[in-house]
């Protein structure tokens, strides 16, 4: 255990995809507080939040060989899959007429992220290291723009729900939506 | 970088594209798009650290269990097809060292249960075909316990058939022994059912001959019947002639030419007299000569029974 203890992300993740079980059980050591907080927060209630958290695991175990290994974020395409994950539940919930059904191609297309092929590495450590940092940084930006984030992260409503909801024609709400995002970099990279 | 594609990678990284953008974005990338590279990825990382500022919840342990035994499960089934398509294809099945770790246990921890699926799978696969072995030894010890057990069973039914034959034989003679008795004693059955019927038993006189007779009158239908065995020689031109002794009188009931295969012979039209006038009744040999006076002699002696 020790071992796997001290292997990166990706290392795991190699593994994984070799049908390593002990792999999986660190990884899921390492991320699941994480992963289960997201899910938390978008879904709330507890019982679909164990769901979600153990298809994700499911996902990571059946597709890890889809993972872009050259980019070696294994952080970002995991928080991203749970994201995905979560609010695909949320919006069939909250739209029981949803007629796209969840297949194997459904997954590939919605659920599994897409990440930049020259996207630097980053791993739970490190996020946890700027997390103060973050926080400032974020807590910089106006009330509205925390907003967008929020509808949009959290809540996965898209540029034109998000305009409605906030009364902003949807040419500015595409406008505020990235000023928010370059804004946050910004802030992020000026020290 | 153009506006355009400062919004729609913002958009993409926070998630809020709607998915016909969302596609041809991704199209977009996953062709090598030259004029996102790198700062989508930036911002994908800026993102990826809004979930950071969470406050972590554990999941508890029954969520480890329970992605183990999904696993387990999904393993055992990729595993069953496997092996049935090795059957098929007479394939030997794998026995790489990944499926001879030990098996798991319920305080295991998920990596152990997960590395030991394999195992698991294997025994579960031998325990299968085992029991389907077992089931199969089974099936022919049953099948052949039937068939003794039917065997016997048809043994039985054809020794009770028989049986049954030889009773449906018996009674069959017995019924034929009745139809006999029926057909031969119909005569004197039939005159039994009259009302009031006199019996007379006779006595044989003539020593050289073995005879027994016995006379039934009915007075009231002017009827009779005469049951005769008779084992001395009678000659064809004989007949025998049955009287009634009234009052030294003699009357005639009756002549009967004897055959020796008739038991009965019916007396009709009985003269009219009182059946209790009758003393005596008596049965006389006679020869047959038309036109002239008979002789005859005294054979059998009858009287009331």
């Amino acid at each position: 255990m020790r071992k796997y203890l001290e292997l990166s992300d990706l290392e795991l993740l190699q593994k994984i995809i070799k049908k390593d079980a002990r792999a999986l059980e660190e990884l899921y050591e390492r991320y699941s507080p994480v992963i289960y907080a997201i899910i938390k927060k978008i879904i709330g209630e507890d019982k679909n939040a164990e769901e979600i958290i153990i298809k994700v695991f499911m996902i990571l175990w059946n597709r890890a060989n889809l993972f872009p290994l050259h980019t070696q974020n294994v952080y970002v395409w995991l928080i991203y899959l749970t994201r995905n994950l979560a609010i695909d539940t949320l919006r069939r919930k909250l739209d029981p007429d949803n007629s796209l059904v969840y297949n194997d191609e459904y997954e590939l297309k919605y659920i599994l992220p897409v990440i930049d092929g020259k996207i630097d590495p980053l791993d739970l450590k490190t996020a946890l290291e700027i997390k103060l940092k973050f926080d400032d940084e974020l807590n910089k930006l106006s009330e509205e723009q925390k907003q967008i984030i929020h509808l949009s992260f959290y809540e996965g409503y898209t540029i034109d729900e998000i305009s409605e909801k906030l009364f902003v024609p949807v040419v500015k709400m595409r406008e505020k939506i990235s000023d928010c995002v370059f804004q946050l970099r910004k802030n992020l990279l000026s020290e | 970088m153009s506006e355009d594609v400062k919004q729609i990678i913002a958009a993409y990284v926070l998630g809020c594209l709607d998915k016909e953008n969302l596609n041809r974005f991704v199209e977009y990338i996953q062709h090598g798009g030259k004029e996102t590279e790198g700062e989508l990825g930036e911002l994908q990382n800026i993102i990826s650290l809004i979930p950071i500022l969470l406050s972590p919840e554990n999941p508890g342990e029954n969520i480890k269990e329970k992605i183990a035994q999904k696993i387990l499960e999904m393993e055992f089934q990729t595993k069953n097809i496997e092996h049935k398509a090795n059957k098929t294809e007479n394939i030997e099945p794998d026995n790489s060292d990944e499926l001879k770790k030990p098996l798991p246990f319920v305080n295991q921890p998920l990596h152990d249960k997960l590395d030991s699926a394999g195992t698991k799978i294997d025994e579960t696969l031998k325990k299968k075909n085992k029991f389907l072995f077992s089931l199969y030894v089974l099936m022919i010890i049953g099948l052949a316990s039937l068939s003794f057990y039917f065997y016997k069973i048809n043994l039985d039914a054809n020794s009770k058939i028989e049986k049954l034959n030889n009773k449906i034989l018996q009674l069959n003679q017995k019924m034929s022994l009745a139809n006999n008795f029926l057909s031969e004693h119909s005569l004197l059955i039939d005159f039994l059912n009259s009302d009031e019927i006199s019996i007379y038993n006779f006595t044989n006189l003539d020593t050289s001959i073995t005879a027994s007779a016995k006379l039934f009158l009915s007075f009231s239908k002017g009827e009779g019947i005469l049951a005769a065995n008779i084992s001395g020689k009678i000659s064809s031109d004989e007949s025998l002639v049955v009287w009634a002794v009234i009052k030294s009188k003699n009357i005639l009931l009756g002549e009967i030419v004897y055959n020796p295969l008739v038991k009965y012979y019916k007396l009709e039209k009985l003269p009219l007299i009182d059946k209790n006038s009758i003393k005596i009744l008596s049965i006389t040999i006679q020869k047959r000569r038309s036109g002239e006076d008979t002789e005859s002699r005294i054979f059998m002696m009858g009287k009331t029974n």
